[in-house]
């Protein structure tokens, strides 16, 4: 019996990175798991994962920022399970840029997909939790969302508003037994970091522990351990809150 | 699934309310807990857990530095490590500020400061050898968003914040974190001992001060502290997690 055994899920952006760790370790804990993503072949791949764990899993294709992909993922959702108790709005992007190169479609683009992305998700998961008496919508800001950081003001600027967003939604859902908490991951490896990073981890690898307290890059399952705890029973009481899983990076 | 097996861990003001809670729980996940508390009386609520084997009681004011080292010998004594501690025994006085003393002042710091720190210093030697561990505080809201009458409090609860922060970044070179979790309204012992003749109505007219319409139980906090004090939380340090029906959020 898992903690989260006769669960139902929603994963975001669970094609790869943080959301493909937090599938595999909600899928351990007993939750069935809709995994969406913008790339078929990658969800494949993550739904492989889920299964090698012994989860219950569906792929559903899906851009966050499309509300009309919202619907078909709730669709799929309820035809597949028949209802719904956990959306983690996972799906995010970065620009990091110096403030003079930032242009208005990157600051855009970042709020369509961290801030229009979660909203929409929240709108259309909302009905369902009601249905299902209550459940849990968690949200995957950054540290960057709650301090700033430099070449990061668009990106700050959205996960700030998204983290608002969760606040907001979290007294709204109290009233339904819908708890929404923000989730702010430090340095995380995941295929992305090589991507923004360059190819050759071994040169920078260095550098970047060092800037973490702790002394180590966090792993995606690092962060789906604290998702597995918030989306159990055993959070209860927990709404509105920010969890940092960061090795210490926002108490410097 | 047992979370905290092979685990030994130190809890303090855990004869009762939230740290009796969390004792609990921890006996639950399979770790040995040692059981802190000034008053002998209370340690019968806890005789359950001792008889069970899991755990023992120790006498302490957390306020002296002698008792300390008294509670870190028992531990090592019957249990031979120490890897996880609670420096959950803390004290409250509301007052407005025109009544309140410097003694207020100084017992407010040493209750919720002062003990932590001893805490904090006397077992990381130990936690060290261990191979590192996890040190949950336990704060409060009131140690980040006030109340018009709880300045004492308030300020020994932030102080105590800013101690933990700073422990967490000393703590990481060397595997041990450290957290605060920020309890909203729980229904601790000290809440039903204030709560007036009729506890039951307190409790409920209480509810809708909080945006989950209800007060929090002491269970709940525990669960949160089992989290901090796993594995599962490997990556999390220096957080102050509020567990609070979602108070801190308003």
């Amino acid at each position: 019996m898992g903690k989260l055994t006769g669960k139902v899920a929603i994963v975001t952006g669970a094609t790869s990175g943080i959301g493909k760790g937090c599938a595999i370790e909600m899928a351990k804990a007993g939750c069935k798991v809709v995994v969406t993503g913008r790339h078929e072949e990658r969800g494949a791949n993550t739904v492989r994962l889920v299964k090698e764990v012994g989860g219950d899993v569906i792929f559903v294709r899906q851009d966050v920022t499309v509300e009309a992909d919202w619907v078909k993922v709730m669709a799929a959702t309820m035809a597949a399970y028949g209802r719904l108790d956990c959306l983690l709005n996972n799906a995010g992007e970065a620009i990091v840029k110096p403030l003079e190169q930032l242009t208005l479609d990157n600051l855009q683009f970042l709020l369509r997909v961290d801030l229009d992305g979660p909203f929409l998700g929240m709108k259309h998961a909302w009905p369902h939790l009601k249905k299902s008496g209550g459940g849990t919508i968690m949200n995957m800001s950054s540290i960057t969302g709650q301090k700033g950081g430099a070449k990061g003001s668009a990106y700050c600027a959205a996960k700030g508003a998204q983290l608002a967003l969760s606040r907001a939604g979290a007294l709204e859902g109290a009233a339904h037994n819908i708890r929404v908490n923000s989730i702010h991951p430090g340095l995380i490896w995941t295929e992305g970091v090589p991507d923004v990073m360059g190819p050759n981890p071994e040169t920078y690898l260095p550098r970047l522990k060092a800037s973490v307290p702790m002394g180590e890059v966090g792993e995606t399952w690092h962060v789906g351990t604290a998702v597995v705890f918030l989306a159990s029973d055993e959070a209860a009481y927990i709404t509105g809150a920010e969890i940092n899983v960061d090795g210490g990076k926002s108490a410097q | 699934m047992i979370r905290l097996g092979g685990k030994v861990a130190l809890i303090t003001g855990g004869t009762a309310g939230i740290g009796r809670a969390a004792a609990e729980a921890f006996v639950r996940e399979g770790a040995k807990v040692v059981i802190t508390g000034r008053d002998l009386e209370r340690a019968r609520n806890i005789q359950n857990l001792v008889d069970g084997g899991g755990a023992i009681y120790v006498r302490q004011d957390t306020t002296l530095e002698a008792e300390w080292q008294t509670v870190i010998d028992a531990t090592l004594a019957r249990f031979g490590r120490i890897d996880i501690l609670v420096n959950n025994a803390g004290r409250i006085i509301v007052k407005p500020l025109d009544k309140l003393s410097l003694d207020d002042m100084r017992l407010m710091l040493a209750a919720n400061l002062d003990s932590t720190f001893l805490g904090m210093r006397t077992a990381w030697p130990h936690l060290v050898r261990a191979g590192g561990g996890s040190i949950i505080n336990t704060s409060a809201l009131m140690g980040e968003k006030t109340a018009s009458i709880g300045l004492a409090y308030s300020a020994a609860k932030g102080a105590q914040q800013a101690l933990t922060k700073a422990a967490a970044l000393e703590g990481a070179a060397v595997n041990i974190r450290v957290n605060s979790i920020l309890p909203g309204l729980i229904w601790s012992d000290g809440w039903k001992r204030m709560a007036g003749p009729k506890p039951d109505e307190t409790k409920a007219n209480l509810g809708p001060t909080i945006p989950m319409h209800r007060v929090g139980e002491p269970a709940e906090i525990a669960e949160a502290m089992v989290f901090l004090a796993s594995d599962e939380a490997r990556f999390i340090t220096g957080i102050d997690f509020a567990v609070d029906g979602g108070k801190s959020a308003a």
